[in-house]
């Protein structure tokens, strides 16, 4: 090969190198876990921690009124959970994107959720029952769901067991899986 | 341009071509830093956060998009007649943005292309293919050879069509109703199919007379 060649050709591995290592300091900066790793490790910890009954389980710890969690809070708190897990379609749903290109051209059908708390039959009780309802395109999928009023964790049934809600929310559909 | 030559609507396949090209780099602005991620890259999940991968992506899109607007002038006679300098000076752009960028890049990526098995086939085919036919012309005008460079660069911009002809195929296929994940492979080897009828079209027509196309046409 001669210089001609032999000169571009340098130069084009050493640009490689250079954003190659830039590239890889953004990422260690910006994330020392990786976002990649975080999603497999969620979805992992999903399928590996069963929660049998965690209504039993609530019902069998006594609850503090001082520091019960009011209806409203943990209506809040359920609504983050379900931003959570909505978060990755919405991303997808606003993504840069035209028709003309290497990505699928299949326009994302909107995602949209919402969280219903039933009120208590006993405003003592530990915990509260709640109502996810998770619209994607026509598509409806409601989930049950228990909030611990002490410890403000919230438990979703899905796939025939109770699972941490942040659990839950940590792994969020995508339109390609 | 010379890839049309002997066709009826030459005028009209040549502007075409030139339109696809352009839609082509603009679309590849989306990949410049601006508010999201874009589409393609979110579709590539973990891969997307891989520095290796993410810089043969930028080398790709840049070589890729550095030879498709070179190669306009380049597949016309009377450019390289009306200036040879600058036919020199573009394809000389163009070989390497082919060989150091565009083709390795695009390689380097192919084995964990979409659509599977097939898709990295298909990417790897195109990329080594590519590869070889700019080696190829490069070699043959430092040869003299006039006739072979012009085939050889011939195939070469035809591969590189390969990229438009593949969003205009999948364009088409998506507005007739086909799923994403079929059209993908269809549309791929489509344009390959595409690529290497039209290189090879011309080759077989022009063969015994390739270089009096380009000078005396």
């Amino acid at each position: 090969m001669n210089r001609a060649l032999a000169i571009p050709a340098v130069s084009c591995l050493i640009v490689f190198v250079l954003v190659f290592v830039a590239l890889q300091k953004a990422a260690d900066s910006a994330s020392p876990q990786g976002s990649g790793t975080d999603a497999a490790n969620a979805k992992q910890s999903l399928a590996s921690i069963p929660i049998p009954n965690a209504k039993e389980r609530l019902e069998a710890e006594p609850a503090n009124p001082q520091v019960m969690l009011s209806s409203d809070a943990a209506g809040e708190s359920l609504t983050k959970l379900t931003d959570k897990y909505a978060q990755p379609w919405h991303d997808w749903e606003n993504s840069p994107h035209h028709t003309y290109s290497r990505a699928a051209p299949r326009p994302v059908p909107s995602m949209t959720t919402e969280v219903t708390i039933e009120p208590p039959s006993d405003p003592h009780d530990g915990f509260f029952l709640a109502t996810i309802e998770i619209k994607i395109g026509q598509q409806l999928q409601q989930l049950a769901c228990v909030i611990d009023r002490s410890t403000k964790r919230a438990f979703v049934f899905k796939d025939g067991m109770w699972v941490a809600g942040d659990k839950w929310a940590a792994v969020g559909p995508l339109p390609n899986r | 341009m010379v890839l049309y030559s002997g066709w009826r609507a030459a005028k009209w396949w040549t502007i075409v071509t030139i339109a696809l090209c352009a839609a082509t780099v603009l679309s590849n602005t989306i990949y410049l830093p601006s508010g999201g991620t874009p589409r393609f890259l979110l579709e590539k999940g973990w891969l997307a956060h891989q520095a290796w991968w993410r810089t043969a992506f930028y080398f790709h899109v840049v070589g890729a998009s550095i030879c498709l607007i070179a190669g306009i002038p380049l597949m016309f006679a009377g450019f390289a007649r009306w200036s040879p300098q600058w036919h020199r000076r573009l394809g000389y752009l163009y070989i390497n943005a082919v060989l150091w960028m565009a083709a390795p890049a695009g390689l380097a990526m192919a084995m964990f292309a979409k659509g599977g098995l097939f898709g990295a086939l298909g990417f790897t085919l195109a990329g080594c293919l590519w590869w070889r036919s700019t080696w190829a012309g490069y070699r043959e005008i430092r040869a003299g050879d006039l006739p072979a460079h012009i085939r050889s660069m011939v195939r070469s911009y035809a591969w590189a069509l390969s990229a438009p002809a593949f969003r205009a195929i999948q364009m088409g296929f998506y507005y007739v109703g086909l799923a994403d994940e079929p059209n993908y492979v269809v549309s791929l080897w489509l344009s390959i199919a595409a690529s290497v009828w039209l290189s090879e079209s011309f080759v077989r027509r022009r063969q015994p007379r390739a270089a009096l196309v380009v000078l005396t046409s």
